[in-house]
């Protein structure tokens, strides 16, 4: 556990706890009205996730770093936004950190690159994987979840697969991808829609405990 | 290869088709409904108006909305997909340096006075004491909204001239207003003053590896420091079950002052952390030591609980552990 950014007034042990247990959307509710500490709460329970998500995509730790700063002062500054009826708060941090990370390797497209920059896979193959924190528990659930993703994404056609994974982590567009692979377009706008569909199908109960 | 081996298509969608005079983005436009482009959606990879098309039509269609919302989650769970690396402590460091700014500067803005709410803000556990008050500051909303200028109508002035009478008599009796809000200002300048002195990480963070002691040579742990040199964080590993408990982080200054200037929790996992503020600037102490917290409260206890020890003076990228202890 780690310690609060403030000293509470009052009962600290008794307000530091009561923040730690509380929904996302409560916390998220109180960093848009200016509450630090309840965005640190989130902070310390999503930086994993979020900056493991962002390094997956742009395959460079320092840029990652930013833009995990980023998503979280964004979702300070705008957690006013947010509506709990709308999805989880998960899925709308890690909407923002999608679109964030997405815009970063385009810009990245556009320049001229480096000859020997490297590939975001090749990056995280030499990071150690660190878990998600300190709780073992989680750690274990995170790698149970991460094993059932990996399955479900595996047993789709691998032109379905190749799809979702180049529009998900390289942000290409379907026009991109369906010039990328020399296909009608309307070929790479089926598979990607069917590709979701059967890993909808196949990560129901999952995706419901998440969402 | 065929990729829809087993599946049962779902009845079409309604889309109105550009015409061939339509061109560029509009032609990318949907119009009716979008659920088939759902997918495509959360996974980024709809072209500009595509996108803008979507977004505008899910505000007004909620049967497409779920949809959306529901390719958006499972495109969430391939996040999950991703091994699990945590970012350093300087990110979190800046960033709360970041958002303490941010209110810092929307406070030394003048601000409408229905914009002011009584929040607290984030403050440092050495100054506990100090926090006690309740600090007027700013929603973050607020402060996007105080970064806009105000329009002016064109008519303002003609405006102005025929409300002149009116703005008199609110300007007399609205001399008690004005009080409040001097008041206002003062305390808010108090305030920005304040939280300079609580929250000063700068924007340049440094971040030093720590030299365990001997009591724990296996322990990790780094010292986050602001630009000044005066606020930092502190994070601790100790790579050991048994070290769960309350620790403190004292400086030595160079006449042999002992201060004991952050106390945090280390956790059943050997992992805490904390932030900390010093009076002078970091590495004007003669030495700095972590160790678990010691009954006599005026002391920083013998060697052998020290974790961590070092010359605050020669800081380095790998610490210099030298034993200075009182």
């Amino acid at each position: 556990m780690e310690a609060p950014l403030a000293m509470p007034v009052g009962d600290e042990a008794g307000f530091a706890t009561s923040l730690i247990e509380a929904s996302d959307a409560d916390l998220i509710g109180r960093a848009a009205q200016g509450d630090a500490r309840a965005l640190e709460v989130l902070y310390d329970r999503y930086s994993g996730v979020v900056f493991s998500f962002s390094l997956r995509i742009v395959g460079d730790r320092q840029l990652a770093e930013e833009i995990l700063q980023e998503v979280f002062f964004r979702a300070w500054q705008q957690g006013s936004n947010f509506s709990a009826g709308k999805g989880s708060f998960v899925t709308w941090l890690l909407s923002i950190t999608h679109n964030m990370s997405i815009d970063e390797i385009r810009k990245r497209k556009r320049r001229p690159q480096k000859a020997d920059s490297e590939e975001p896979e090749q990056v995280l193959a030499a990071v150690p994987d660190t878990g998600a924190g300190a709780d073992v528990e989680e750690e274990v659930w995170l790698g149970t979840l991460r094993g059932t993703i990996g399955i479900a994404l595996a047993d789709l056609p691998a032109a379905q697969r190749e799809a979702i994974e180049m529009a998900y982590f390289k942000g290409m567009t379907q026009r991109e991808i369906a010039e990328a692979l020399g296909e009608p377009l309307g070929t790479i706008k089926t598979r990607m829609r069917l590709g979701m569909q059967k890993l909808k199908e196949a990560l129901g109960s999952d995706g419901a405990q998440l969402a | 290869m065929s990729d829809n081996r087993g599946y049962q298509p779902t009845p079409r969608r309604t889309y109105r088709l550009a015409g061939p005079r339509e061109i560029g983005d509009l032609a990318m436009m949907p119009a009716g409904h979008v659920e088939d482009l759902a997918a495509a959606y959360a996974l980024g990879a709809l072209e500009e108006a595509e996108k803008a098309g979507v977004d505008a039509h899910i505000r007004v269609c909620p049967e497409c909305q779920r949809a959306v919302e529901d390719a958006l989650s499972t495109a969430g769970m391939l996040v999950y997909l991703a091994p699990q690396v945590q970012p350093s402590v300087a990110s979190k460091a800046a960033l709360f340096s970041r958002v303490a700014h941010a209110q810092r500067a929307a406070i030394a803005t003048p601000l409408p006075m229905t914009s002011m709410e009584s929040v607290r803000t984030p403050s440092l556990p050495a100054s506990a004491a100090k926090d006690d008050l309740v600090l007027p500051t700013v929603a973050p909303a607020a402060i996007a909204a105080a970064a806009k200028p105000a329009r002016q109508s064109r008519t303002g002035w003609i405006m102005s001239a025929i409300s002149a009478p009116l703005l008199i008599a609110l300007v007399v009796t609205g001399m008690w207003g004005l009080q409040l809000r001097d008041q206002l200002t003062a305390t808010s300048s108090q305030v920005a003053n304040l939280q300079s002195e609580l929250t000063n990480f700068g924007s340049g963070t440094t971040s030093y590896q720590l030299s365990p002691g001997e009591a724990a040579p296996q322990a990790e742990g780094q010292i986050v420091l602001g630009a000044d040199q005066r606020a930092g964080m502190v994070q601790v590993d100790i790579n050991s079950k048994e070290g769960a408990g309350t620790y403190e982080l004292w400086t030595v200054s160079q006449d042999g002052q002992l201060s004991s200037v952050s106390e945090f929790t280390v956790d059943q996992d050997g992992k805490g952390q904390a932030q900390f503020e010093v009076a002078q600037p970091f590495s004007e102490y003669e030495s700095f030591h972590i160790k678990a917290k010691s009954l006599d409260a005026n002391s920083p206890g013998d060697t052998f609980d020290v974790l961590f020890q070092d010359n605050g003076g020669s800081l380095g990228s790998t610490g210099s552990g030298l034993d200075v202890g009182p």
